[in-house]
């Protein structure tokens, strides 16, 4: 009966199997994956988006390209931070300047003169002739600081100028007033070769506000022909980049209903400005 | 500059007879006149500022009220989403809806707060069962002759004949002011449903109105593409003989036979002229793409490379050139090839991508794109458009569900595509700049959607 009692701690325990196995467990998994590391390795696997699987490519937006046909409010910029909408606010004031007022100084009658009857005739868009104020008395006009909320205002500038210049600096209406009655098919002449002008094209060395003025006739449909450079801006690219412009619009949709011509001749200028700015 | 008065006198009669003159012979302008406009770039640009007001109902039908708030909301909503008009919302617009020309007052609109370039109204009347829009476009800054547009529809009263005019009167005010480019309000969109529990054709207006299956074959179908001139659907179905290209014919309203010559045929794709059909095809083995006829005869193969091809689309513009997606390295890249298989070019460097759609102008390809594909990387599937000659790209879609089948719209202005969000997926749109991004399904499964060609 004694031995029906033996402590069980005193028993000796079963040590060997458990820690062989164990050994021969751990073995095993770190054989199966040197083994699957090699066989992988072996076998042909997916590059996984490997980017030097082909050219490089170039994170650059496409909406600087002219041909998405959505207007371009604002041109695209490199800059990350730059958002979507410029503020709204207002710039802060500029420090006004002094005006020094020589007390001495007596205005010339002659030159005055001069500008109160140089003859100011234009087609009824274009805004009246700021008035001629002796020099020395202007105010600079008072900053208006408001923010503008809501919906702003469009401006008023004149959409376009009309009239074919009939030698003595008038200019004549009578076969020129597509302007002013169809303000709103020039705009769109405007918008469309604005939006296609591709300024990258432009040699970066040429100045800013260097002008080539281009001229070509639009069709009945809207289509633009006989595409060419009628005062050169100087610089070859610039030029090419305004052919190029006009030349890309398919058409700029039939002419308006109301217009009894066939054809219809654009003067056309383009303005160098810098892409980044 | 030393001018005497009488020199002077004598310079201005000379320029007033001279003036007189232009203006005797010119008399009214003959019909050759040729007037000149001078424009540049340097007077800025803007989008044209529209304002639209509410139809003045001009019966006493009791049809009219329901009718001219339809036609209200469905024009509004047309020129919003045409993406080339700052609107004035009816908030800031006058309360007035002027139904003729002598009613308005144009000063109204271009005055603040609704300061308006533009102005569209008119008059809404049902009599004697048909529905009579007059519609009007006047330029609210020009007081001397301000019509731009005048129209006249005439349908018989329902609810979808006063969408439709809405849809044709906004059709031609943005041929009008868009330059030429036609709307694509009166478009169709193709997709796939399964909200009757199989996946059927189905098709809706472009504005997600109208939805209705096409097809009722209890199959699954996939990858609907409309032809050009709107007479036949091609897509692919699964029958008892595996994946094959099937007609549907929009004029008789049921199936056409299209042969299959074995194999699995996936993605269907018509040429531009309507003339021709690209499609997957793996009968020779290895799925690859080919052309056949419109009737699918005289079928001949175009690539020919170990990895699957699938997924072509022409160019619209040309019908010259191919872009399909082909698994040949590895994972699926989009390629662009001459309509005979020659001058192959890759045009994706990594990633996943898939999907292609040319734009009507041939000049931007818009895919579906995983940029980090793979176990654990942080892709999304995102829709992208990239400028074919450059390669150089703009992603749209931003962290906003899985993006997938992207396809322009006539105009090249609109993408449609399909979004999946948790486990539901739906048709959405958006400008092709990504902005404006709308869904146009609600309910059910909706996949693979395809922008009718007009």
């Amino acid at each position: 009966m004694a031995e029906q009692f033996e402590d069980v701690l005193d028993r000796k325990e079963a040590f060997r199997a458990p820690v062989l196995g164990s050994a021969i467990l751990h073995l095993g998994l770190a054989g199966a994956l040197a083994a699957f590391t090699f066989l992988s390795g072996l076998m042909h696997h997916n590059t996984w988006g490997d980017a030097n699987a082909g050219g490089a490519i170039s994170a650059t937006l496409v909406s600087s390209a002219p041909a998405l046909p959505l207007p371009q409010d604002h041109p695209p910029s490199d800059n990350v931070l730059a958002t979507e909408k410029p503020s709204p606010a207002p710039a802060p004031p500029q420090p006004k300047a002094e005006q020094k007022v020589e007390e001495k100084a007596i205005p010339i009658s002659a030159k005055q003169e001069k500008i109160k009857t140089a003859p100011q005739k234009s087609t009824e868009k274009t805004p009246a002739p700021p008035k001629a104020t002796p020099p020395g008395k202007q105010q600079p006009s008072k900053q208006d600081n408001r923010a503008q909320y809501g919906e702003g205002t469009p401006s008023h500038m004149a959409r376009s100028t009309s009239g074919s210049s009939g030698g003595s600096g008038n200019p004549v209406a009578a076969a020129g007033d597509f302007g002013s009655r169809f303000g709103w098919y020039v705009a769109i002449i405007q918008r469309k070769v604005r939006d296609s002008w591709y300024t990258p094209e432009v040699d970066p060395q040429t100045q800013e506000g260097r002008e080539a003025l281009v001229t070509f006739v639009l069709s009945r449909d809207g289509s633009p022909s006989n595409v060419r450079i009628a005062t050169s801006s100087g610089s070859a690219t610039l030029d090419t980049s305004a052919l190029r412009a006009v030349q890309r619009v398919d058409t700029f949709g039939p002419l308006p209903p109301g217009y009894t011509g066939n054809s219809l001749t654009v003067a056309y200028t383009f303005t160098y400005t810098h892409p980044n700015h | 500059m030393k001018m005497t008065t009488l020199a002077k006198i004598r310079y201005l009669t000379c320029a007033s007879l001279l003036l007189l003159c232009f203006t005797v012979l010119a008399g009214p302008p003959p019909a050759t006149a040729q007037d000149w406009v001078k424009t540049g770039t340097n007077l800025g640009v803007e989008r044209i500022r529209l304002a639209v007001a509410d139809f003045k109902p001009a019966s006493p039908d009791p049809q009219t009220p329901a009718l001219k708030n339809t036609f209200d909301s469905t024009l509004y909503r047309d020129l919003s989403s045409a993406g080339i008009f700052d609107m004035v919302s009816k908030s800031m617009a006058p309360t007035v809806a002027p139904g003729s020309p002598q009613e308005i007052r144009l000063k109204q609109w271009s005055d603040a707060p609704a300061n308006a370039a533009m102005v569209a109204f008119g008059a809404i009347s049902v009599r004697s069962g048909r529905i009579v829009v007059y519609g009007w476009l006047f330029d609210a800054k020009n007081e001397q002759s301000p019509q731009v547009l005048g129209k006249q529809y005439n349908e018989a009263a329902t609810q979808d004949n006063a969408r439709l005019i809405a849809h044709r009167f906004a059709d031609e005010i943005i041929l009008r002011l868009g330059g030429g480019l036609n709307g694509i309000a009166e478009t169709k969109l193709y997709f796939v449903s399964s909200r009757t529990g199989a996946k059927e054709i189905w098709a809706m207006d472009y504005d997600g109105q109208g939805q209705h299956a096409i097809t009722h074959l209890g199959q699954i179908s996939l990858s609907p593409r409309i032809s050009p001139d709107n007479s036949r659907i091609a897509f692919a179905s699964l029958s008892r003989t595996g994946w094959a290209i099937r007609m549907y014919s929009m004029d008789l309203n049921r199936l056409i036979s299209w042969p299959s010559a074995g194999g699995t045929s996936l993605s269907p794709a018509w040429s531009g002229d309507g003339t021709k059909l690209a499609f997957s095809s793996s009968r020779s083995g290895d799925p690859e793409i080919w052309v056949a006829d419109a009737a699918g005869l005289n079928a001949r193969r175009l690539t020919n490379f170990r990895g699957p091809d699938v997924s072509p689309v022409w160019n619209p513009k040309t019908g010259s050139q191919i872009a399909w997606c082909s698994g040949r390295t590895g994972l699926p890249q989009i390629y662009i090839m001459d309509s005979d298989g020659g001058d192959i070019q890759r045009m994706t460097d990594g990633g996943y991508a898939t999907s292609p759609s040319w734009s009507p102008n041939g000049q931007f390809l818009t895919f579906a794109w995983d940029r980090k594909y793979g176990p654990g990387a942080p892709g999304g599937q995102d829709i992208y458009v990239m400028d074919v000659a450059s390669k150089r790209w703009l992603q749209l879609t931003h962290d906003a569900g899985r993006n997938d089948f992207p396809s322009w719209s006539p105009d090249g202005r609109h993408i449609v595509f399909e979004r999946v969000e948790g486990a539901q997926s739906e048709i959405w749109t958006m400008l092709a700049d990504g902005t404006d991004q709308r869904a146009l399904t609600q309910s059910g499964n909706n996949s693979m959607p395809n922008w009718s060609w007009k």
